[in-house]
């Protein structure tokens, strides 16, 4: 049956499977590192804007115009542009090891601003009755702004690890590995269609299965 | 008692984003008791909820100074700033309670951080339900529970410091005529039970006469007129305080009405309206006149009331008879502690 509908990818099942492994370390990795990173920087930015519990224009100022910087270079020119630093960090600029501080630096400012706006959703209220409680600055950040927003925060995480994927494929074409290389490889060079087909059937279960846990999370929190 | 919480000459300008001043408050003069219930009534964006978070130093006077017992809020640093909130509970319009958390949790909240162990918060924590009269809606999330029960757990948290002050932004606006009345007993019952001072914030007449004892009334950031809520009521001295007494009063004719044919007098008929200043007793005013100066008294609106033991408010009416007796009974009624109108002559 996969052999009549798949015939290349069965060929290459080996290569399949190592892409997918790759895609999944990416994702992953990626995932755990942007979140804790894109968390400190959305929250910094909530807390020091205008109004904020937290006020300081010239920080505000620097992340705001960093996150506009980054998100307005195209992810595969940041790629090449990051190259030696990439180098320098990760020892290779190539496969997954060298795939990973490019996604990192290409998502991070879409998921800090995908943060930014969930925690901005938050009722003031809610953050006024802290500081009136005689909170402090960081017990309103996590008793209030994080506690309160987990469902919006999962919801954007949920997007943003979907965006992520996309990005995975992207970094394949420059020997990265993953899918998004098998599919270029296998399918586009070689010309085997059922190979990208294959590609994009993985893609789909892995982006489902995203958005299927992420609802879940997010229902779970919401009362 | 003494007093509690003191404005000393506050302004408060804002800068808006177009960089245009906005004054908000102007020149504010406050003095309120301690263990009273004062309130404040404006119009919406009259300066009241402005006024109010000055107290908790939420927001910072531009110039002059607010004092909480003796102290200037805005001289406190961010270590004892907090420390003065937490002896300041408030409670807001729309409740503010954290919907991911339960009542109980919700009410712990102030006191999560306190180093209290967890055995004390959790008997203070139900003391203070009981208290507020939900014992039972400990585990519940905040979002099944009614406007009234909201603001009730609201109460309970805004208490679990043992606060001195309870300020109320707007507390009862969001309720029904029902359930603001009982949320109104039951901080009159803190007040009295705890001894706690309570600070209004309202755009509704009602709330203060069923709660307040001293009132100032704001207008565009101004105090137009303050003072004690019987003062106030039975001798306004402002337009606007006027406009808000109105509301809670029915002896306001509408001119339509004075003029309509209903009204029509005839003969030596007028037309009078008498309200109580700053009496002790209900005289039998009208019992009096009609038997001595031999006057028919129809009275076409009568609203009394009792506010701090003293009556207030009047009747509207038409005095009828022959000229002698009319002038004779405006005559005595002009030397008794009330206040005489003569709306209307035939």
């Amino acid at each position: 049956m996969l052999e009549q509908f798949f015939p290349n990818v069965v060929a290459s099942s080996d290569a399949f499977g190592t892409a997918i492994i790759q895609t999944l370390e990416m994702l992953v990795i990626t995932g755990i590192v942007s979140f804790v990173i894109s968390l400190a920087i959305g929250v910094l930015l909530v807390v020091t804007q205008r109004g904020g519990i937290a006020e300081n224009v010239v920080v505000w100022q620097l992340f705001d115009k960093l996150i506009n910087f980054f998100r307005s270079i195209p992810f595969i020119i940041l790629i090449a542009a990051l190259i030696p630093l990439t180098r320098i960090i990760a020892g290779t600029a190539i496969g997954v090891k060298g795939t990973i501080f490019p996604l990192i630096v290409g998502i991070t400012p879409f998921f800090s601003r995908q943060i930014e706006s969930a925690l901005n959703e938050l009722d003031p209220g809610l953050v006024e009755s802290g500081q009136v409680m005689g909170l402090s600055v960081w017990q309103i950040i996590h008793a209030v702004y994080l506690k309160e927003s987990i469902a919006s925060i999962t919801r954007v995480t949920t997007i943003t690890l979907i965006s992520l994927v996309g990005l995975t494929a992207i970094v394949g074409v420059v020997g990265g590995g993953g899918i998004g290389d098998f599919a270029i490889q296998y399918g586009y060079q070689q010309n085997q269609q059922d190979a990208t087909i294959a590609c994009v059937l993985v893609l789909l279960v892995i982006v489902s299965i995203m958005q299927i846990i992420g609802t879940l999370i997010s229902k779970q929190t919401q009362h | 008692m003494g007093t509690i919480i003191q404005f000393n000459h506050v302004n408060k300008q804002f800068t808006r984003a177009d960089h245009q001043q906005l004054t908000v408050l102007k020149d504010v003069d406050l003095a309120i008791e301690a263990g009273s219930i004062f309130g404040i009534i404006g119009y919406s964006g009259a300066g009241k909820s402005t006024l109010i978070r000055l107290i908790n130093g939420i927001e910072t006077p531009t110039s002059g100074e607010v004092l909480v017992k003796g102290v200037a809020v805005g001289s406190l640093d961010h270590q004892k700033l907090r420390d003065l909130r937490r002896k300041i509970g408030m409670i807001f319009q729309q409740f503010n309670l954290m919907p991911s958390r339960t009542v109980f949790e919700n009410v712990a909240l102030p006191i999560r951080f306190s180093g209290l162990d967890q055995a004390t918060i959790r008997t203070k924590v139900t003391h203070l339900l009981e208290l507020v009269g939900l014992p039972d809606k400990a585990d519940v999330y905040p979002a099944t529970l009614s406007g009234g029960q909201k603001q009730r757990v609201a109460i309970a948290r805004a208490l679990v410091s043992d606060p001195e002050v309870l300020l109320c932004d707007e507390a009862t606006s969001a309720l029904d005529p029902q359930t603001t009345a009982d949320i109104l007993q039951l901080i009159r019952q803190l007040n009295a039970e705890l001894g706690i001072t309570v600070v209004v914030v309202t755009h509704e007449m009602q709330v203060i006469e069923d709660l307040c004892q001293g009132v100032a009334v704001l207008d565009q950031g101004q105090i137009v007129e303050s003072g004690n809520v019987y003062n106030l009521f039975s001798d306004p001295q402002q337009p606007l305080t006027k406009k808000f007494i109105a509301t809670t009063s029915k002896l306001d004719l509408p001119q339509e009405v004075v003029d309509s044919d209903l009204l029509t007098l005839s003969g030596h008929q007028q037309l009078i309206k008498i309200t109580y200043v700053n009496s002790t007793a209900i005289e039998p005013l009208i019992s009096y006149i009609s038997r001595q100066f031999q006057v028919n008294a129809n009275i076409i609106v009568g609203d009394i009331k009792i506010l701090q033991q003293k009556p207030l408010g009047g009747l509207v009416i038409i005095l009828d008879g022959d000229q002698q007796a009319v002038d004779q009974s405006l005559a005595y009624l002009k030397a008794q502690k009330i206040r005489l109108e003569v709306l209307k002559h035939a």
